[in-house]
């Protein structure tokens, strides 16, 4: 199990919180006005159902937050649901992603096989990313969520275990991340 | 909370304050467990369980009435930032009337609350209680990859969703007492 301890990627680091954090708040009121998250973001601040709960998202260089990453099991066997928002007024491209691939692998490492993703429709960014990874969406929750001043469509991305190495493999190439780089941090 | 009974081509829908034995009747249901996202084995679970339901916010519980049909309908998970609310249908019996039930209950919400979406997850298995959802104008959106669990075995869930300006446009089409731009 990966709660409660750092995790230092190449650009990112990824930090346990709890909900008095000062800077998860922080972060937590950009979100309510940017469009960069997705699906009901269910924070699980302590470590339950066997998932490792949430992260701050800091910039490795100078330890701002920058967003904030976390997943919830919504019903007994469904997989992790992984929610991940970064604030576009500071982040830089390629940290959000950096920030999944980390995250995914302490999942991983939690024994979750199955990963589940969702996506706003108007982050054509990672939507991109996705289908050239060969993934497409198996849900869209029609005008599931408001944000940004409009009401977005949610897409849910579905990851079995041999999408999720697909995407890990690809994903760590075009970031430069080590496959160890969680190992590695784990001492941190 | 429903002010009185609603009813529509013989179905009816009241509102209900507590009714433990009729929930934990149709929770013997692998099906309905699943649909609550609970399994509620006692009378005393299942008072709880209205206790708190009935607390949330923008929240209903009715009890259908129809000759050959009966069960509950609530709402729960609401998502008051985007307006968003998660309706259950638990029910037994003829399943024929389960959509002018469903569609009683989407009138009800949106017509009492500023509601912009209702959606429900199904198990697969549930085709009747889909097609009554289908019938009262939710779309599937799509298809959860063994999310449920139903007597040990991983199933899919399907997911269906209405906005309210397609309960309109269903309502206007094919029952127009219904519909909210005309209604009351």
């Amino acid at each position: 199990m990966s709660a409660g301890r750092v995790i230092t990627g190449r650009r990112v680091e990824l930090r346990p919180v709890s909900g008095e954090d000062p800077e998860l708040q922080r972060i937590d009121e950009e979100r309510r006005v940017g469009l960069r998250t997705a699906g009901s973001f269910q924070r699980s601040d302590t470590a339950g159902d066997g998932l490792p709960g949430s992260f701050l998202i800091t910039d490795r260089r100078t330890g701002t937050a920058i967003g904030v990453i976390a997943s919830d099991r919504p019903s007994e066997n469904a997989p992790a649901e992984l929610t991940c928002f970064i604030d576009p007024a500071v982040h830089l491209p390629g940290w959000g992603l950096e920030a999944y691939v980390l995250y995914a692998r302490v999942l991983r490492d939690a024994g979750e096989t199955r990963l589940r993703l969702g996506v706003l429709s108007g982050d054509r960014t990672v939507r991109r990313m996705l289908r050239a990874l060969g993934q497409e969406p198996t849900v869209c929750l029609r005008e599931h969520e408001w944000s940004a001043g409009q009401f977005h469509d949610v897409l849910m991305y579905e990851f079995t275990e041999s999408a999720h190495d697909t995407v890990d493999a690809r994903l760590s190439r075009l970031l430069k991340l080590d496959g160890d780089q969680t190992a590695r941090a784990g001492a941190s | 909370m429903i002010p009185s009974v609603l009813g529509f081509a013989g179905v009816e829908i009241e509102p209900v304050e507590s009714d433990p034995e009729l929930l934990a009747h149709l929770l013997r249901s692998p099906q309905n467990c699943e649909m609550l996202g609970a399994s509620l084995t006692s009378t005393t679970m299942a008072s709880a369980f209205f206790e708190r339901t009935s607390s949330e916010l923008w929240s209903s519980v009715t009890r259908i009435r129809a000759a050959r049909l009966r069960g509950l309908i609530l709402n729960a998970d609401t998502d008051p930032s985007s307006l968003n609310t998660r309706v259950i249908c638990l029910a037994e019996g003829d399943l024929d009337g389960v959509a002018f039930a469903i569609s009683l209950f989407a009138r009800h919400l949106f017509w009492s609350f500023p509601l912009h979406r209702l959606y429900t997850y199904l198990p697969a298995s549930a085709v009747e209680v889909a097609e009554g959802f289908a019938g009262a104008g939710f779309q599937t959106e799509g298809r959860l990859v063994e999310h449920a669990l139903l007597a040990g075995h991983p199933e899919d869930v399907t997911v269906l969703g209405l906005l309210r300006r397609d309960f309109d446009a269903w309502a206007t089409a094919n029952a127009g007492a219904l519909a909210l731009k005309d209604g009351a």
